[in-house]
């Protein structure tokens, strides 16, 4: 058990900066001509990534704390028809392309970090809510009946029934989520909200593919830890550890 | 005491009411058991008594009161509720599971883990082994221990039990049916217990209540139902064999012939046992010592075998086709089979004889009901 | 117990409308006074500018070096974003494209480009020979009209179409009307030609102006506009398949022709080009409109006004004063 939590906790992660330091020294060392290195400099890595990571973390924050609440409200009985229309909604909102999404909000919100945090904030919404739902609804009902027959308050089913059962599936919605957040981030560079993104799309434009590989790259192992750390945070907590 | 008042409950979406205008009482201490086909209503009369359903019309009282002005969760706290699916919570273990309601009743830590420890040990889960395992690595049979272990966690005065035995093997189900049988004897709860199963329902119940179609066909003793089947529905749910169902549940002591005229002292000589067995109408005489208590059997042929003139004491034989006051005429006529007599003798506690059953008897009773 | 499911619900209502709202109220978060005040005081010379200009040796450096400034940061973005990013003030000076309508639209203006510094992309309509040979008034008719194109004419159509949701059809009407560039309409007897054009806003007005002149001075068009990108309206020129669309001089020279150094004098550029075209391919570059559809570097009209700059050089003299 001990071993295993170091490992979870500390070694692997470790490992995956480690990479990202390598990737970052490899491509600051050869940068692959000087147009490239104008962005392939410490300071620049550091920011984009920086704004990267506080792009995803802010946003996947703010759609957790709305989309979880929401899930809960609309698997309730009375609010279960609303839940549907929600649900609809929102599956709909989801077919919009992340690029339109940004150009639309960009639009009505203006340009630069907001908007790109309301729109990556919309993008994960989804994941989030119909996992929630699908987590609470998956409850056997069985367990549910049960519980009510023998004098549980609402409030205890959900707290001590229903949400520990649904606990892996809004997990993995969050992961989901999150790992399509990191992805999604990289266009937040086209209204300027910087990150990652910004050495792709330059790569992309001037034909370096230094820059677009150290920017997906970096993206990539960021998605990775992301989804490992959640997965760590998610064993901890189901005491499977 | 549970009263139920023209109850009736229609579901939105279904054609006839689940349950149609139902009135029944049941005392308290005793079993009620609800049979009947599938579909015809006894989950949903279970969960109306605990407010899990809002009946359309009538009205149930619980201890007299009207539940409908009861709070649900103060009613259902003192309901214990085996559900059909069972409903274990999966993510808890077993000891959790149990402690359900006396976490939510706050009761202190270590009256709720000696609680567990011992409903565990009575429905035959030692807690060492069982304690932490998720209901997910037990058998069927062993989680339905577990509900019924739950529902009675608090020691509840009313039990709604929905099918508590159906997925345990007929030996385990057997062996529950009695353990249940016999904490029932001490603990005299209110129970309505639901079975698919007609020879559980005669074996457990103190009362039956037949439903058919939401509607209640007839409700009485187990003896009655056997006995007398309100209509066709009935006789063919109790089934062809009910006569020997009946023998199931019609204790020795209620039908023997005390036999007075056929024991003898064991010191009265032979002459005087001979008698008595030519006007025996079962060949032999039975002996029994100054306190009544049963020494054996004479037939005619010990007597002639016999030298001298001895005591009845002195040449009778043991006889083993004995049952208790206490035991059905099932066992009766098992032990008579058994031996390849056509009686038994009847024994109450010190061997004191009570009297006999013969095959005759059997017979008869088995005649009244085909008629 | 229900109390906290209603807390619930109302924490996730709450959070939604602070996600709503919250984001939306930030749209512009540097230079928030700027309106407001009456004098104009940039602290902070943010430049916007989209992703190749930014990084190309000949983008953003080459023009810091040329011009003799620099500026104190970069903000990336799609290109097509810069002009918003300005209006808002999230920058002080952004480059776009000299004829986009947003320009007029949102009050922004061009900065010459005194030093020569971007490659000219001056218009004209390139016709077959064949098709000049046969009809040689085509020149009469369409030089008037290029002439009367100017940088400011281009970005107000543009505008029109892609601001105001006119038609391009309208707006090329429109603009021919106000000029008086039509004359007394004529029977359709002259022949036949097609007009081609690329498919962005700019290219389809330039079509629709050249199509209802032509049909006015009573030739039979076939309108054959939106063709895509400019390899597709070249080589359907070169195939015959259409006789003439508007193309660009730096376009003509770069990638029709495929020169690697680019022409930064707009009568150089049409000169080279046109003489090479003709000699090479048999196409007539008629005489160019005076707009220059190059990259441009834009400020607000009324910085610009207050701070008394005109062009790239008034710029990098204020960057440095
Ligand atoms: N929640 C519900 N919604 C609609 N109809 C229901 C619901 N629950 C039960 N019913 C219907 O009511 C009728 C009685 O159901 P009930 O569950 O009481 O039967 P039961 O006697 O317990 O059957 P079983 O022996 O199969 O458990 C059935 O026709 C069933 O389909
Ligand atoms: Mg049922």
């Amino acid at each position: 058990m001990r071993p295993n939590r170091l490992i979870g906790w500390y070694v692997f992660p470790a490992l995956l900066i480690g990479c990202a330091v390598m990737v970052t020294v490899y491509f600051v060392q050869n940068p692959g001509g000087p147009m490239a290195a104008r962005l392939l400099s410490y300071a620049q890595v550091l920011t984009s990534t920086r704004q990267h990571l506080i792009l995803v973390l802010v946003s996947s924050l703010l759609a957790i704390m709305a989309a979880v609440p929401l899930g809960i409200m609309i698997s309730r009985p009375q609010f279960r028809k609303i839940g549907i229309v929600i649900e609809n909604v929102i599956n709909i909102a989801q077919t919009i392309p992340s690029l339109a999404i940004l150009a639309l909000f960009m639009t009505i919100l203006g340009l630069g970090f907001n908007t790109a945090i309301f729109a990556l904030w919309c993008y994960s919404l989804l994941p989030i809510l119909r996992n929630t739902f699908a987590g609470i609804k998956n409850v056997p009902e069985g367990a549910i009946q049960a519980a009510k027959g023998m004098g549980m308050t609402p409030w205890h089913i959900l707290r001590r029934i229903e949400l520990p059962l649904a606990y892996p599936i809004v997990m993995a919605g969050i992961r989901t989520a999150v790992v399509i957040n990191v992805g999604t981030a990289t266009l937040a560079t086209f209204i300027s909200a910087g990150g990652l993104g910004e050495l792709i799309v330059t790569g992309i434009s001037v034909g370096r593919d230094s820059l677009i590989i150290a920017g997906a790259l970096l993206s990539a192992i960021m998605a990775i830890l992301f989804d490992h750390i959640l997965g760590q945070v998610e064993a901890a907590l189901t005491g499977n550890n | 005491m549970i009263k139920l008042e023209k109850v009736t409950k229609v579901y939105s979406d279904q054609e006839g009411p689940a349950v149609d205008n139902l009135s029944m009482e049941i005392k308290d201490g005793e079993v009620c058991v609800l049979v009947g086909p599938s579909g015809c209503g006894k989950t949903t009369t279970m969960k109306m008594i605990n407010k899990l359903e809002e009946p359309n019309s009538g009205t149930i009282y619980v201890d007299g009161k009207d539940i409908s002005t009861v709070n649900s969760i103060q009613l259902r706290l003192d309901i214990g509720y085996v559900i059909q699916e069972i409903g274990l919570f999966p993510h808890m273990t077993i000891a959790d599971n149990v402690a359900t309601v006396p976490r939510e009743k706050k009761w202190p830590a270590d009256q709720i883990r000696h609680r567990v420890d011992e409903l565990m040990e009575m429905v035959g889960l030692p807690p060492k082994i069982y304690r932490q395992r998720k209901p997910a690595d037990l058998s069927g049979g062993q989680r339905q221990r577990v509900g019924v272990a739950r529902a009675m966690a608090s020691d509840p005065p009313i039990l709604l039990m929905d099918e508590p035995f159906g997925a345990v093997d007929p030996i385990t189900r057997a062996r529950l049916q009695n353990e249940f049988l016999r904490i029932q004897e001490k603990m005299k709860k209110t129970i309505v217990f639901v079975t698919h199963d007609i020879d559980e329902a005669i074996k457990m119940g103190d009362k039956i209540a037949v439903m058919r179609r939401g509607k209640l066909v007839q409700y009485s003793s187990p003896d009655e139902i056997l006995s007398s089947p309100a209509n066709e529905f009935v006789s063919k749910l109790v089934g062809k064999n009910r006569s020997i169902k009946r023998l199931h549940l019609i204790k020795a002591e209620s039908v023997l012939d005390s036999g007075i005229s056929l024991t003898v002292k064991s010191n009265v000589p032979v002459e005087e046992v001979e008698k008595v067995i030519e006007a025996s109408y079962i060949g032999v005489s039975m002996v029994v010592n100054g306190s009544g208590s049963l020494l054996g059997a004479i037939s005619l042929a010990d007597i002639r075998e016999a030298q001298g003139i001895p005591t009845a004491g002195e040449i009778c034989q043991p006889i083993f086709n004995t049952v208790d006051t206490g035991a059905t005429l099932n066992d009766a006529l098992s032990v008579m089979l058994n031996y390849g007599e056509s009686f038994v003798a009847v024994l109450s506690t010190g061997n004191v004889f009570a009297g006999i059953i013969t095959l005759g008897d059997l017979l008869e009773l088995v005649k009244s009901d085909a008629a | 117990m229900i109390k906290l499911r209603w807390l619930a619900v109302a924490v996730c209502l709450g959070l939604l409308i602070f996600g709503v709202v919250g984001c939306g109220g930030g749209g512009s978060s540097q230079n928030d006074a700027g309106e407001s005040e009456s004098e104009t005081v940039i602290e902070n010379w943010v430049f916007a500018a989209d992703h190749e200009f930014a990084v190309r040796p000949d983008g953003l450096p080459k023009l810091e070096e040329e011009y003799g400034f620099k500026f104190d940061d970069v903000k990336v973005m799609d290109l097509g974003v810069t002009y918003g990013a300005l209006k808002e003030e999230q920058v002080a000076v952004a480059m776009g494209f000299a004829t986009d309508g947003r320009i007029g639209a949102f009050n922004l203006v061009n900065l010459e480009d005194d030093k020569k510094f971007f490659p000219v992309y001056n218009p004209a309509p390139v016709v077959r020979k064949e098709i000049m040979d046969k009809y040689p008034e085509i020149k009469d008719i369409l030089d008037p009209i290029a002439e009367k194109l100017d940088t400011d004419t281009m970005i107000a159509l543009n505008g029109k179409v892609d601001v105001d949701g006119m038609q391009p059809k309208e707006a090329a009407e429109e603009f021919l009307n106000d000029n008086g560039l039509l004359g007394e309409a004529v029977e359709a007897s002259k022949g036949k030609v097609v007009v081609g054009s690329k498919e962005f806003t700019e290219q389809l007005i330039l079509g629709q102006i050249t199509i209802l002149a032509l049909q006015n001075a009573g030739f039979e068009v076939e309108d054959n506009t939106g063709l895509g990108g400019t390899e597709v309206a070249r080589s359907a020129l070169e195939n015959g398949e259409i006789d003439m669309y508007w193309e660009y001089t730096g376009t003509g020279w770069l990638v029709a022709l495929e020169h690697e150094e680019a022409i930064t004098d707009s009568d150089e550029a049409y000169q080279k080009v046109k003489e090479e075209d003709l000699e090479k391919n048999n196409l007539v570059w008629l005489p160019y409109a005076p707009f220059n559809n190059t990259y441009t570097i834009m400020m607000r009209g009324v910085d610009a006004e207050a701070l008394g700059i005109k062009s790239i050089s008034d710029l990098a003299d204020q960057i440095n004063s």
